[in-house]
């Protein structure tokens, strides 16, 4: 048919059009980057398992804000060591050496230090002892904590501690590195520090910097440079550990910053992608099968069927919608086992269908007076072949436009619900993203890449479909095109 | 002599689309004597609507070119300010009837209030005086005075049409235009609403524009016929001139298209279309469709004059053919 | 079709929206299961109560305690109509809320500590009217008036302008410009609070209490007018704008009228219809429709309420809210079928 050719014509030549055809590529093509790269089961997998963020900082801003702070803010690093360095004879003791290093490029502290031991194998019952030493660039060395592993009674040899659940060390926090450290500057610095006052200023800075003195006040400046984290391990020969990182963290993070559980935003969000647009797909698909197939039964079949189904979609069109749709999913939800991503999509199409069923209803009246309808009745086509091979073919250009303009508001709809803790938290969609920052408090927190990016996602996939439904419109209707 | 009601000369009306500059009225100029009737006929989008609004000056937003001198009883109306010829010369002087009469009354107003407001607006009269005015023009165009306080809808096409003759009427125009008057009515309406207008075109002594793509229609009421085609009048003069005496090969194509009852002759009919308002042919814009074209029609014919008021764009009737 | 006839067609249809939302809720719980789950929670609750109660007791065997609680169980079963299916038994309770008879809360209760429904509910309307009925108005009139404005520069760059930004408007959650809102206005330039009816120790008197009230305020009706305001005055341009190229604004301009009365007359008064019904729509709409903003702003209107009663699974108190929210829609539906009879004749006609 030329329609579809100039129809085209149309709808590329208007610019709205354009740029709602240009973010639907860009959506797709997010989406099958994420279809491709992601694990099915993400959610539960990965963006719900704390062990998947576990070395990340919490609450921490994207990377990128170094252009407006004016700072380099501090990177997130992780070394990882899984060889021995060596032994070394200390006091007539053979220690195996594990080093970890970290340059400290940037001015400011890393926000915390954490060591983490993982699959250490003894094969004395005496077990094995650590010391942790620390080195700054100054080439100070500092004994940070020293502590023993004992196997178990009775177990058998080797064995492995640490393997179901690693040691975790927060260095930057351990009382006892807070003695270490107390007894390193009162006596390098000449200061006389109490360990409260430690505790206040935080070990990170002492960690990573140097006092200087501005204005009768001490105040910790950065120290820039390469430092060493020494484990130092005693035992026997054959005494290993398998993986040692030392996680030093940042104060940035990522494209898109951290949550509070450290996930990386980044990911979530660009998961959000597949299904925002799978739910705007197929709500409106369905929805606006169902509409339309009503509408055109009613209209063409009248009688009792064309009653029937006006009272019902007069009914529900007349429902409060949000009340009404947030009951459906929170009582569907609740039954066990049921996907509670399927329960927001079957309240969207229920209560989104009369709409359409009204609309189409009116056209298919004023069509089913045409004479080619007449005509077809002559020859005797059965209804189902009059509904769907005259009626339908000339109706679809103006379905399909409801159907995209019926996209947004299924997102928008199950953006809400999902804001309102309806969603299934195992899925990362946007609305649950901001639901999860609200209820953390980001936006009183200022923690704005928690709150804006998924926002803006949000609007972007709802505009696709709205510019795309404008670019349709001068073709669906033709009192538009005349003008 | 008789008096000259409206006097045109010149007169351009272009406006602005997104295609281009549409010429709708390309230069045109008539008279109408004190007490006759100028049809105007042509095609549809001829340019005979815009020529009637751009005499009541209701001129589109984009307007890109109004020029020309329209003298209403010797009074140039066109350099008149805006808010003036509001108040002066629409209804007081200058009426009209629109197409699409169906719509030209306000759903939510009932007729009588509508009738009568101009009264009220333009002469401060109070509103129950305005009504009795307006009871007496129904009762001359012969409405029921019962009618005036009902709403549009409950009347049928033809009162509505004869309630919006009785609002052009309600002032006393000196000129009335009417656009179309009856191409939505029954043919049985249609004769009864002419029937009206004849005469109070007789009892008011009324001047009247009169524009109709339907030559049988103007012929019944006209005293001078104007032939519009694709923004210009092809041709001008008094209508028993140029209705049995048709000069311009249009207006003669026009003419034989008229279903005769007597005759026995097939009405004629005229192959293809008028050209575009937006960039028309430099030429004669008849051109393409005229059977006796030769070289010259390829630049723009004059007004020519052929006898007593009768005149004619064609370069057949141009000297040194 | 005479008016009462019209009203009286247009009270029956609403009628069956109210029936079919109560009827659809009633289902919902009780096809389900929840509404049976709920009573044997209930139920068992006061079981456990009474048995602890007789262990006080002496001289009663163990027997006799287990006797006594099967009876006090039964009679409790039937007290609650859990002897009864739910389709017996929830037409009773459609029945009692339809006639307003709204029951006691199971979880919840009104700031003076009761937990009839009725209180609670008739508590949180004011909040919600003064929240949402104002942000409405508001909108209606920036609405209105810009949207008459732009009604007379079709196709203008300020014309153009506004459809883009009523895409925009559309495209943005309410409830995401609302926590937008709060990280500049409370988080950075903290000058308006985040949330909440009053402050922490609020004034006692009158006056005070209320510009406290308006002050927080201000932030949920700022965030309602900017998401609102740019589909209201797209929708109310477009409908000036298909009024005025209407055939009768020609004629009233040809008859000489000035371009304000024409405007007022023949462009905004022919088009009180349609205006009407966003309107009066919008206003209940608000009310029903307040869930997320007073979320978002932990405002106690009747929307928060909702919520929390969900959270709560508060049976009672749903059906209640429920019905009241269908009830505001359905009122307001035929307010707007009475104004349409005065402000349109034709509408008593087809």
């Amino acid at each position: 048919m030329s329609v579809t050719r100039s129809g085209w014509q149309i709808y590329i030549s208007s610019l709205v059009g354009k740029a709602g055809l240009i973010l639907l590529i860009f959506m797709v093509v997010a989406s099958i980057y994420v279809l491709a790269t992601y694990p099915l089961d993400y959610g539960i997998r990965v963006w719900s398992n704390p062990k998947s963020w576990a070395d990340n900082p919490i609450t921490v801003p994207p990377t990128w804000v170094d252009f407006f702070t004016g700072r380099d803010l501090v990177t997130h690093h992780i070394t990882i060591t899984t060889t021995s360095k060596g032994t070394e004879t200390i006091a007539g003791l053979k220690f195996k050496v594990y080093e970890l290093d970290y340059d400290l490029e940037e001015d400011g502290f890393p926000t915390y230090l954490m060591i983490k031991i993982y699959n250490v194998s003894m094969y004395s019952e005496r077990g094995v002892y650590f010391v942790i030493n620390f080195t700054r660039p100054d080439g100070d060395e500092i004994r940070l904590i020293t502590f023993a592993e004992v196997p178990p009674p009775n177990s058998d040899l080797p064995y492995i501690a640490f393997s179901k659940n690693e040691k975790i060390i927060f260095l930057s926090k351990e009382r006892s590195v807070g003695f270490s450290l107390l007894t390193y500057i009162n006596s390098k610095y000449n200061l006389n520090y109490t360990i409260d006052k430690l505790n206040e200023i935080n070990y990170n800075k002492v960690l990573f910097g140097i006092p200087t003195e501005e204005g009768g006040e001490v105040v910790w400046k950065p120290l820039k440079g390469v430092y060493k984290i020494n484990v130092y391990m005693l035992g026997e020969d054959k005494d290993n550990i398998a993986m040692l990182k030392a996680v030093f963290g940042g104060e940035s993070y990522g494209f898109l910053g951290t949550d509070d559980n450290g996930r990386d935003l980044a990911q979530g969000l660009l998961f959000g992608f597949p299904v925002a647009l799978a739910i705007g797909f197929f709500t409106s698909i369905v929805t606006t099968a169902i509409g339309a197939s009503l509408g055109i039964i009613s209209g063409y079949k009248g009688g009792r069927v064309d009653e029937i189904i006006q009272r019902i979609s007069d009914v529900v069109y007349n429902f409060p919608f949000l009340p009404i749709i947030i009951l459906i999913v929170f009582i569907i939800s609740r039954m066990p086992g049921f996907p509670r991503l399927l329960a927001i999509f079957g309240a969207i199409v229920a209560l989104g269908w009369p709409g359409l069923t009204i609309l189409i209803r009116s056209m298919v009246l004023s069509l089913k007076q045409s004479q080619f309808i007449e005509a077809a009745r002559a020859i005797g086509a059965s209804d189902r072949r009059i509904m769907f091979k005259h009626i339908f073919p000339n109706l679809a250009p103006f379905i399909f436009a409801q159907m995209i303009f019926f996209t947004p508001g299924a997102i928008l709809a199950e953006a809400a619900l999902s804001f309102l803790g309806l969603g299934d938290p195992n899925i990362p969609t946007w609305g649950q993203i901001i639901e999860e920052s609200f209820r953390a408090g980001a936006a009183l927190n200022g923690w704005w890449w928690w709150v804006l990016p998924p926002g803006l996602l949000i609007m972007l996939a709802a505009i696709t479909f709205v510019f795309i439904a404008l670019g349709l419109e001068p073709i669906v209707n033709p009192k538009l095109q005349e003008r | 002599m008789v008096k000259n009601i409206l006097e045109v000369r010149d007169l351009y009306l272009y406006y602005k689309t997104y295609k281009g500059i549409v010429q709708a009225v390309d230069g045109i100029s008539f008279n109408i004597p004190e007490g006759q009737t100028l049809g105007i006929v042509g095609e549809s989008g001829c340019g005979k609507s815009s020529t009637a609004n751009t005499i009541i000056r209701l001129l589109p937003k984009n307007t890109y070119k109004y020029e020309g001198s329209i003298k209403l009883n010797g009074e140039e109306i066109t350099t008149i300010p805006m808010d003036e010829f509001r108040r002066t010369i629409r209804w007081r002087k200058v009426a009209m009837v629109f197409q699409g009469a169906m719509n030209s009354l306000n759903p939510v107003l009932k007729v009588g209030f509508q009738v009568a407001e101009p009264l009220i607006v333009h002469l401060g009269m109070d509103k129950s005086e305005a009504l009795d005015r307006a009871r007496q023009v129904f009762e001359k165009i012969g409405l029921t005075p019962a009618f005036l306080d009902r709403y549009p809808h409950e009347l049928s096409g033809g009162m509505r049409q004869r309630i919006v003759i009785a609002m052009a009427m309600i002032m006393n125009p000196q000129l009335l235009i009417l656009d179309e008057p009856t191409s939505a009515l029954d043919v049985s309406i249609q004769a009864q609403i002419m029937n009206l207008l004849k005469s109070l075109k007789k009892e008011y002594h009324l001047s009247m524009i009169f524009i109709t793509h339907d030559i049988a229609l103007a012929s019944d009421i006209s005293d001078l016929l104007a032939v519009m085609y694709a923004g210009e009048i092809v041709e001008y003069g008094p209508i028993e001139e140029v209705l049995l005496n048709p000069q311009h090969p249009y207006a003669q194509k026009l003419i034989a298209s008229i279903p005769r009852l007597r005759e026995d002759k097939e009405p004629e009919f005229l192959p293809g279309n008028p050209p575009g308002l937006i960039n028309p042919p430099k030429g004669c814009r008849f051109a393409s469709r005229c059977p006796y074209r030769f070289e010259k029609c390829s630049e723009a014919p004059d007004l020519v004059w052929i006898n007593g008021n009768h005149y004619v764009k064609c370069h057949l009737y141009s000297e040194g053919k | 079709m005479g008016v009462p006839r019209y009203l009286g067609v247009k009270a029956f249809n609403l009628m069956l929206v109210l029936l079919g939302v109560l009827l659809l809720t009633a289902i919902l719980f009780g096809a389900t299961g929840l509404s049976d789950k709920i009573l044997r929670a209930i139920i068992s609750e006061e079981v456990r109560g009474y048995r602890a109660q007789l262990s006080q007791q002496k001289g009663l065997t163990p027997e006799e305690i287990n006797n006594l609680v099967e009876q006090y169980k039964k009679n409790l079963e039937i007290e609650y109509g859990l002897d009864k299916p739910w389709y017996v038994r929830l037409p009773d309770m459609i029945r009692r809320i339809v006639i307003l008879d709204l029951g006691t809360s199971k979880h919840m209760t009104s700031f003076t500590g009761s937990n009839q429904i009725r209180d609670i509910i008739l508590e949180r309307i004011p909040y919600t009217v003064m929240l949402m009925t104002t942000a409405v108005l508001i909108v209606f009139a920036i609405g209105l008036g810009f949207g008459t404005w732009l009604s007379t520069k079709v196709g203008s760059l300020w014309d153009r302008g506004l459809s883009f930004f009523a895409s925009i408007s559309y495209a943005t959650p309410t409830w995401w410009l609302a926590l937008l809102l709060i990280l500049i206005f409370s988080y950075y330039l903290d000058v308006l609070p985040y949330g909440g009816l009053l402050s922490p120790n609020p004034p006692k008197e009158f006056l005070p209490r209320l510009l406290d009230m308006i002050y927080h305020a201000i932030l949920p009706i700022m965030t309602l007018v900017i998401a609102l305001s740019g589909s209201a005055i797209y929708i109310y341009r477009s409908i000036l704008v298909s009024t005025a190229t209407e055939d009768f604004v020609t004629v009233a301009r040809a008859k000489g009228l000035p371009e304000n009365l024409v405007l007022r007359r023949y462009i905004i008064r022919p088009s009180l219809h349609p205006i009407l019904t966003n309107l009066v729509l919008g206003l209940a709409g608000s009310l029903t429709g307040a869930i997320l903003t007073e979320t978002v702003f932990n405002w106690p209107g009747m929307g928060r309420l909702y919520y929390e009663a969900i959270l709560n699974i508060d049976e009672p108190l749903i059906l209640a809210l429920t019905y009241v929210f269908t009830l505001i829609y359905v009122a307001a539906r035929f307010i707007l079928e009475i104004l349409y009879i005065v402000v349109d004749p034709r509408v008593t006609v087809e």
